[in-house]
């Protein structure tokens, strides 16, 4: 599904007078922040190539999050406690520069990352610099996160009582009812937008229905 | 355990400065707060953060990619990188109970230095950022001399003395000009001791050239290393070295 890319913003007074800026010249924080409201659309769209981040605590907590489409692959994983514990993922991107994802809920208790393929995470070393201590994960590929995700993802609307096979792209498109169903059926929340979870289930609807 | 020697060798990094302080939200707060663009900050920090999934490691990135911080993070803007300097020396601590330490150490007769791998003067050697640290802490009242791969640098006057360059600690070389040297003044390694946080540049190839070696965990903890010795605070050196007559 492509959106429109975002490209000005206008703050209307109550005196009539309003002020505008171009969306880019806002910082990139900024921007990052009004892109997760759910009034605004995804300014940077990459269609059906959008990658998807999904991560899973040991408790069975899911997360969904979408990521830069140049993201290829996980460089690493590690929390840093200060005492406060923050998760830091580490996406490979074609520019060069690493995509960073900052993990706030429990990260020492996250389970497993699947970025293409599923990786199952394990401390490995835990390292004290001062009054900080870095944690650093293995991460260990456990088949790819498509196939094991669209079995979820058809598990789920047999037990909504939806039949995939009588279903093409166009029903789930016109039913948009059908996928916060379907996420909550699968235990999959956003990290921080709620667009992405239906993103998501779009994505993984385009899969069910393609395969035979 | 007492070990009794004539001169003392401390190593800088995560040892006599300790970069504990040096946070983020305070380096980048400060720096965009005093330039008057308080609403950079976010996005400063989250770019020097990639810089760092880039390079594996801060320490990484200032030993050999500190260009980059100037031209990603800092929009190569010449004021904030001048900024960046300054706030990253204040920021920087000293370790925990290294004042009492030295001046235990000065009082009992016993020679000292500091032994740096600085490969690359970050600034003119003498103002480098090793140099620029020892003298605003004072500790030049304690430390003379400063042995690096890039030469003597006689913190006093400035003064370079080319006799250690190109050697290196990592390699061992550096502590072999440094027996040398010491041993022409009437030290002999046994009678000297290195101090450090880092076994394979502090500690290992010390010990193997006769160097009595103490291992510092007081900042960082590198794993197993050869040392005689592990303190994990300066006050332990006040029970350990005393003066060989």
């Amino acid at each position: 599904m492509l959106r429109p890319k975002a490209k000005k913003i206008i703050v209307q007074f109550d005196d009539g007078t309003q002020t505008e800026s171009a969306f880019e010249d806002l910082t990139a924080h900024l921007q990052r922040e009004l892109l997760k409201q759910p009034v605004l659309f995804d300014f940077n769209p990459d269609g059906d190539n959008k990658k998807f981040l999904l991560l899973e605590w040991k408790d069975g907590w899911k997360e969904v999050m979408a990521v830069d489409s140049t993201c290829r692959e996980i460089n690493r994983y590690y929390v840093i406690t200060r005492p406060e514990d923050t998760g830091r993922l580490s996406l490979n991107r074609e520019d060069g520069y690493p995509e960073l994802i900052e993990i706030g809920r429990e990260p020492l208790n996250l389970k497993q990352i699947g970025f293409v393929n599923n990786h199952e995470i394990a401390l490995k070393q835990s390292d004290r610099e001062g009054k900080k201590v870095d944690h650093f994960f293995s991460l260990k590929m456990n088949g790819d996160l498509l196939s094991t995700i669209v079995e979820g993802f058809r598990k789920a609307l047999n037990e909504e009582g939806i039949e995939i096979k009588t279903l093409s792209m166009d029903t789930f498109r016109q039913s948009p009812g059908i996928y916060p169903k379907i996420a909550r059926r699968m235990g999959i929340r956003a990290v921080e937008r709620q667009q992405d979870v239906l993103d998501f289930m779009d994505y993984l609807a385009r899969n069910a229905t393609q395969e035979p | 355990m007492v070990m009794e020697v004539k001169w003392c060798g401390f190593d800088y990094g995560q040892c006599i400065m300790e970069p504990g302080g040096l946070r983020n939200p305070r380096l980048y707060g400060d720096l965009y707060r005093d330039l008057g663009r308080p609403e950079l900050i976010p996005d400063k920090i989250r770019k020097y953060r990639i810089l760092k999934e880039k390079y594996g490691s801060y320490g990484r990135i200032k030993e050999g990619h500190r260009d980059e911080i100037y031209s990603f993070v800092l929009d190569d803007d010449p004021e904030a990188i001048e900024l960046f300097s300054e706030k990253e020396q204040e920021l920087l601590d000293m370790g925990e109970g290294l004042e009492d330490a030295l001046k235990y150490l000065q009082s009992e007769g016993i020679e000292l230095q500091v032994v740096s791998e600085m490969k690359k003067t970050l600034g003119a050697v003498g103002t480098d950022i090793v140099s620029r640290f020892l003298k605003q802490r004072g500790l030049v009242e304690y430390f003379t001399e400063l042995v690096t791969p890039q030469g003597k640098i006689n913190l006093i006057d400035n003064s370079v003395d080319d006799k250690y360059k190109g050697y290196t600690k990592k390699d061992g070389t550096l502590y072999d000009v440094l027996a040398q040297e010491l041993k022409e003044r009437g030290i002999e390694p046994h009678e000297a001791v290195m101090i450090g946080d880092k076994p394979e540049t502090d500690i290992d190839p010390a010990h193997e050239r006769g160097f009595k070696t103490i291992k510092y965990t007081g900042f960082i903890d590198l794993g197993p290393s050869k040392a005689d010795l592990e303190i994990h605070s300066f006050e332990e050196i006040k029970r350990i070295l005393k003066k060989k007559d």
